[in-house]
């Protein structure tokens, strides 16, 4: 409990505990919660509390937020729901009203909302951040971003950092300009945005061929995470494009596959790293900046750890950029290491090609967009890995159109990168998920729960050492987060692309999980 | 809504629905050779990422060569699709007006089109039933052991069934995998794989379906070769055979 009193008093926790105000939970990301009611020795007995059915058959990614008594959700795609968190009941639901055809590259998902002070900020399919009032529903504004049929398009939860309300714009398959705006949250108005892919005259516009740079992606589809001390919001970019050509765009293509830290005030950019320079295979850097102040080589820092889909694990120092460390943490051959400055060392041949290329990992890289986790108490870094998968890359020149896919190849692999269906007929031998457990001072494993499918679950540990996690195969299920050795499962029997949350309601804790089309609620059997 | 105006404009204008009365879906107005060559040009820019240039599927997605398609089967119902996605997968909407919508589908057909006259049929199609009789083809592929024969040659082609008959071990599919396992009390468990997880095997043998759990299991393999003996018959023998499996029968 001292910690949670230090916290606060530093302005870090910027919630009560039993809420759940953000989308990772708190600006740290660390997808961990101090609640304590559910044990390894009680976890057994969680029971059904209820289920939210979403009139919806998209991939239901959305995390919810539970803010003083109410809990907010979208419906894919882009409909927000209040509902009672005892009983699933809804309150209100907002429907937006969405143009025929919008461009979202891989099913009509959205991941969230964010909350301030009364009002609900979310991203639309059609370039739109609209404000509703928390208590009744009702729109307060809406500001167009980007124009849709050039397929910019907002999936993920809004960020919130103090006066403004901040969101990135997805489309890295269709040949966008990515950016980060950031708006007043009492007007709507953009303050300041932030282009991802520097334009002439501007630092980094050489690192793009020509004109490549006009259609060179560096999407932002995943929350970012800040750090009030320094006053710096840290967020991850996804591919350049087109995705599987990299000829037509000859150069490191910044600020794509890179961790930008913004200053919130200004949009100025304080400094940059950028995981995969000159990416072919499609390894967004869309994961979760995870911000944890601690001892490294015997100096307190403000560290970040990033689990990338290139399949690297990094530490930085979160105040300067520095690359502290990287280490492989799944089955990878695109690259033989990491330098001194953290860029790969690439192994030649491994790019896509016309017959194509088996590399490893495969596209959906060693982990993706769903939340990793630390929790202090046992100083582990805890991620979804995708172990011993590739895929076949391919390559093939196309021009750019506008509203068109603009990938300039292809992939092939044995593993889908989604699926529907309870079915698994391959073996695993073409890949496999596992929740693993790193030690993020050496980066080495140090357990491993492994899976027979893929898992597109994120994870979520508590005060009491459980973590919490889902997979394809439709199991939800509790981990000792010390050994990794299964305390709980429950087949809900359909997938899980989303990530795990915890809340109070009466003072009894509640857990939170998507699968399938609906979202789910365990807790304990009334004392 | 904006592409169902369109649909409607161009049957009424220069189409006409589809000729049988019960019938109310729309053939493909653009299926000509250049219809086709403009298809296959946006196939290769839009779908091609997920699908393959070569339309045999890339990851999870389906073998446009077998010309059998999983959500729709009409020009009108594979329209739509393309335009609207399918919901909970990655298949996304595109943004291909008719023209362009109609002229894909085109070319996505056209990998299909005359797969079952691609090579002639040499062989005695009554031959091959009495052959399929006589040489006990039916006790597992009648019986959902082994595939189901019915309608292969629509989705099969000569060359590919006959290789399925000489070298039965080339290319298992996996919804034919077996299992082998050995309970921990000593029951040995063998039959056809039907689905696994991480805690759990589905699996079939001659007595039903059976699901164990794997912490009950000392030993499990999946078995990936196939049951099928490599076949005695002479080549005249397999062309009849493959003759009789072409022409439709297997029961």
């Amino acid at each position: 409990m001292i910690r949670i009193y230090l916290l606060v008093a530093a302005g870090l926790l910027a919630q009560k505990p039993g809420e759940w105000t953000m989308y990772h939970g708190s600006h740290q990301s660390t997808h961990y919660s101090e609640l304590n009611q559910i044990t390894p020795a009680n976890v057994k007995g969680l029971e059904l509390g209820w289920v939210f059915q979403a009139r919806s058959l998209e991939k239901f990614e959305a995390t919810p937020l539970v803010i003083d008594g109410v809990m907010y959700i979208t419906e894919a795609p882009n409909n927000v729901v209040a509902l009672d968190p005892a009983t699933g009941r809804p309150f209100w639901i907002y429907e937006h009203k969405l143009p025929d055809v919008t461009f979202p590259c891989c099913g009509k998902i959205n991941r969230g909302v964010a909350y301030h002070d009364g009002t609900i900020f979310h991203g639309t399919h059609d370039a739109k951040m609209i404000a509703l009032d928390a208590r009744t529903g009702r729109k307060k504004w809406e500001t167009t971003l980007a124009d849709h049929q050039e397929g910019y398009v907002f999936t993920h939860a809004p960020m919130v950092v103090k006066d403004k309300v901040l969101i990135g714009s997805a489309g890295g398959e269709l040949g966008i300009r990515g950016f980060l705006a950031a708006l007043d949250i009492k007007t709507g108005r953009e303050l300041w945005r932030f282009q991802t892919i520097p334009g002439p005259g501007e630092k980094g516009n050489e690192t793009w061929a020509g004109d490549s740079w006009k259609h060179g992606g560096g999407p932002i589809w995943l929350t970012g995470s800040y750090d009030p001390e320094l006053n710096l919001t840290y967020w991850g970019t996804g591919n350049p494009g087109p995705d599987w050509n990299p000829t037509v765009r000859a150069g490191d293509n910044l600020y794509s596959d890179s961790v930008i830290a913004i200053d919130p005030d200004t949009g100025k950019l304080k400094w940059h790293f950028q995981f995969t320079p000159h990416d072919q295979w499609d390894f967004d850097a869309v994961q979760t900046a995870v911000l944890v102040d601690r001892e490294w080589q015997g100096r307190q820092r403000k560290l970040m750890y990033w689990a990338n889909r290139n399949g690297f694990f990094y530490v930085f120092d979160r105040a300067t950029g520095e690359f502290l460390r990287g280490t492989a943490f799944v089955k990878l051959d695109w690259a033989s290491g990491l330098d001194d400055k953290g860029r790969p060392i690439l192994n030649p041949g491994r790019g896509p090609s016309k017959q194509g290329t088996k590399t490893y990992p495969g596209v959906q890289g060693g982990t993706n967009w769903y939340a990793p986790s630390y929790s202090p108490r046992t100083g582990l870094f805890y991620l979804t890995a995708w172990e011993n998968y590739h895929s076949t890359y391919f390559t093939w020149n196309q021009d750019y159109e506008k509203g068109k896919w603009y990938a300039g190849g292809g992939v092939k692999a044995p593993v889908p990168p989604t699926r529907r269906e309870p079915m698994m007929k391959r073996g695993t031998e073409d890949g496999y998920a596992a929740v693993r457990a790193l030690d993020p001072v050496t980066g080495k494993k140090v357990w491993d729960f492994p899976m027979s499918d893929m898992s597109e679950s994120g994870l979520l540990t508590t005060a009491t050492d459980i973590l919490f996690s889902g997979n394809r195969e439709g199991h939800f299920f509790a981990l000792d987060a010390k050994t990794g050795k299964l305390l709980w499962n429950k087949y809900l029997g359909g997938q899980v692309i989303a990530s795990p949350i915890t809340y109070l309601v009466d003072g009894r804790q509640h857990v939170a999980i998507a699968v399938g089309s609906a979202l789910f609620t365990f807790r304990l059997p009334e004392p | 809504m904006r592409y169902f105006k369109l649909i409607s404009l161009l049957a009424g204008a220069t189409l006409g629905w589809a000729q049988e009365e019960s019938s109310l879906t729309m053939t493909n107005p653009f299926n000509t050779p250049a219809d086709r060559e403009n298809g296959a040009r946006i196939f290769l820019s839009q779908c091609a990422s997920c699908h393959g240039r070569d339309g045999r599927g890339g990851q999870g997605t389906p073998d446009f060569t077998t010309g059998q398609f999983r959500r729709a089967s009409s020009d009108e119902g594979l329209f739509a699709i393309i335009n609207k996605g399918v919901p909970g997968t990655t298949m996304p909407a595109f943004g291909l007006n008719a023209r362009e919508t109609w002229s894909t589908l085109a070319y996505i057909r056209s990998f299909s089109a005359g797969r079952a006259t691609a090579t002639a049929v040499k062989g005695d199609s009554a031959r091959g039933a009495a052959l399929f009789r006589s040489e006990g083809c039916a006790r597992c592929h009648v019986d959902g052991t082994a595939p189901d024969l019915a309608g292969i040659g629509k989705f099969q082609s000569v060359g590919e069934i006959r290789r399925s008959i000489v070298d039965p071990q080339a290319d298992v599919p996996p919804q034919y995998f077996r299992i082998r396992a050995t309970t921990k009390a000593g029951a040995t468990l063998t039959g056809t794989r039907l689905n696994e997880d991480t805690y759990s095997v589905q699996y079939r043998d001659s007595s039903g379906l059976k699901s164990v759990m794997k912490s009950a299991l000392s030993t499990y393999e999946i078995v990936r070769t196939s049951p099928m003996p490599a076949t005695k018959l002479t080549d005249a023998q397999v062309d009849d055979l493959v003759a009789f499996l072409m022409t439709g029968g297997s029961r």
